[in-house]
């Protein structure tokens, strides 16, 4: 596939650029809350990393945290049915809306599987965007939101970050979400053109 | 009028919104009540002035001469508490009178015998659950915070439906020597009143009616004070102040205290999430109009008002979505009572039981009704601007 191609799938894929910034906007508003908590949670883990000194009391210490975090990371996964559900209805939507230019595509000669594939293709480039734009917000929110309260209680400024593995977490279940949220919509659509 | 599918996305948001919405707020409600249990749910109990939560104090033992001839008095059960480590897992000790503790608590023996003595413990029910043991069995006990371990014999596995069963129960003496407490003090006092005269006299004796707990700046706070846990020479001449407190009281005070961080995290989590799923709202209520304008053009064709059409639109959403609401109540709930039965949700080394009420119920299922109907009509009052 020549660049030209390419850029012109990726164009057709992503439609009206206001729609698309809109969809994806709305997809990071909700990554924006896995990354924060997640930016969140690892705040108390680099603090006790870093004060070494409890020495005795850090096994404590670290059981304490471990339980908070717990409870802070099955919340994060609860959040990830919002996803889900955001997803599902962006799908139908992008959807409902595309289905004229699929008309005119499939007029001009292009197959089911091209149609199917340029909505892939924007479902996976809205997955990566809002996952860009989610977890750089996320992180930016929570230094924002623990700054706050660190100011308002008089407490010491540690900074939320992500870690690699949390980049590659989100992103790996960000796609995952995309991918099974836009199975139904995707298999209806599948049948419409297929008449 | 308009087809039930039409309504799908919205119907669908509703119930994730619900069930994100149950989560949490059980989570946060049962927390603040497993904190507010964690000494016992009896109607008092008198603790150190200077630890963040009745568990990390000492207080001296004379103070049961002082309360105990008190008329409306009931029953007083002084205990010491420790935190011991048993095959890696943290949890509380607590070492009793077997005879006191019986007459503030419901305990209710599962297995074995309720025999309490030197080298002998009961275990909680969910305490053994997470450390595999049956009456019959021996665990070691290691100190958290001191270099001592006892060994015990499990007689019993008990269920009192409160905290005391993520404990083991112990002797006194067993206790206090893990803890390195003195032999004529205590962790906490336990006190069973019999009416709100006796607990105001009781407070009264105690001079700590009046007193006011002022927050101390800590940094950033874990849900304890590991300095109250210290061996008592190394503590300051503080420590002999003492409160007594309602279990409402001790959950203010340990959750303004220790875990403000979580609390007020949960809490604006909670308003983030309604906010963030404005713009998943405003798109259901898009495709929704995609889908449904060629019969809202029908109907305006045939002369109904904006204000007619929109009343319709709501009317018919509602039907649906509050059925939506109370299926992911019940999914948000049952995925809580699964979090909670996995030992995903403990605090404090006790294990956060949910428990539903009504306003817990109300605001779970109300909120994301009312505020996708909100949006629904204002996103719709914008279409129909933007068509006419």
């Amino acid at each position: 596939m020549k660049a030209s191609d390419t850029g012109l799938l990726v164009r057709l894929s992503i439609g009206s650029r206001k729609a698309f910034t809109a969809q994806a906007f709305t997809i990071a508003s909700l990554l924006v809350l896995i990354s924060g908590s997640t930016a969140l949670m690892n705040v108390p883990r680099a603090t006790t990393l870093a004060q070494k000194a409890y020495g005795a009391y850090v096994s404590l210490i670290l059981a304490t945290i471990g339980d908070v975090l717990t409870i802070l990371w099955s919340w994060s996964l609860i959040v990830w049915l919002l996803v889900f559900a955001a997803v599902y209805v962006l799908t139908a939507h992008t959807l409902a809306e595309f289905n004229s230019t699929a008309s005119l595509l499939q007029a001009i000669g292009s197959s089911r599987s091209k149609i199917l594939d340029l909505v892939l293709v924007r479902m996976i480039l809205l997955g990566i965007v809002g996952w860009l734009v989610g977890s750089s917000a996320g992180l930016v929110l929570a230094q924002l939101s623990f700054r706050g309260m660190a100011y308002v209680s008089g407490a010491p400024y540690e900074i939320p970050v992500l870690f690699l593995s949390d980049l590659f977490f989100q992103l790996f279940f960000a796609l995952s979400a995309i991918l099974l949220g836009s199975l139904a919509p995707l298999f209806r659509f599948r049948k419409a053109i297929g008449r | 009028m308009f087809p039930a599918r039409y309504f799908a996305p919205l119907v669908g948001m509703v119930f994730a919104l619900t069930i994100v919405l149950t989560f949490t707020n059980t989570l946060l409600t049962s927390a603040a009540d497993a904190l507010s249990s964690s000494a016992g749910s009896d109607s008092l109990t008198i603790f150190s002035g200077v630890s963040t939560i009745p568990q990390t104090g000492i207080i001296p033992a004379t103070l049961i001469d002082r309360i105990g001839g008190l008329k409306g008095v009931e029953s007083i059960s002084p205990e010491a508490l420790s935190l011991v480590s048993v095959n890696d897992n943290i949890l509380f000790l607590r070492g009793v009178d077997m005879q006191l503790f019986g007459s503030l608590t419901n305990l209710r023996l599962l297995e074995g015998v309720s025999e309490l003595g030197q080298g002998k413990a009961l275990v909680g029910v969910r305490a053994g659950r997470l450390l595999k043991v049956h009456a019959g069995d021996r665990l070691l006990a290691k100190s958290a915070l001191a270099q001592r371990s006892a060994s015990f014999s499990v007689t019993g596995i008990f269920e009192t439906g409160e905290v005391f069963d993520d404990e083991i129960v112990t002797t006194v003496p067993s206790a206090r020597f893990l803890r390195g407490l003195a032999d004529n003090t205590f962790s906490l006092i336990r006190v069973k009143v019999a009416s709100p005269e006796a607990r105001s006299e009781v407070l009264r004796v105690l001079g700590v009616e009046k007193r006011e707990r002022v927050p101390e700046n800590r940094g950033f706070m874990f849900p304890f004070s590991v300095s109250s846990y210290l061996p008592p020479s190394a503590q300051s001449a503080v420590r002999e102040a003492i409160q007594a407190s309602s279990p409402e009281q001790i959950a203010e005070n340990a959750i303004g205290r220790g875990v403000a961080v979580s609390r007020t995290l949960l809490c604006v989590l909670t308003i983030v999430v309604m906010a963030s799923s404005i713009f998943t709202l405003y798109h259901a209520v898009s495709l929704f109009h995609v889908k449904a304008s060629p019969i809202i053009a029908t109907m305006r064709s045939i002369g109904a008002t904006q204000r007619r059409i929109l009343s319709v639109i709501c009317l018919h959403f509602s039907v649906l979505a509050v059925p939506a609401a109370l299926a992911g109540f019940s999914t948000g709930y049952s995925i809580a009572i699964i979090a909670s039965q996995l030992g995903l949700w403990r605090i404090l080394f006790h294990t956060i039981i949910p428990h539903m009420d009504a306003s817990l119920f109300v605001y779970s299922t109300l909120l994301p009704v009312v505020f996708t109907e909100m949006l629904v009509w204002i996103c719709s009052v914008d279409r129909f601007k933007r068509v006419s």
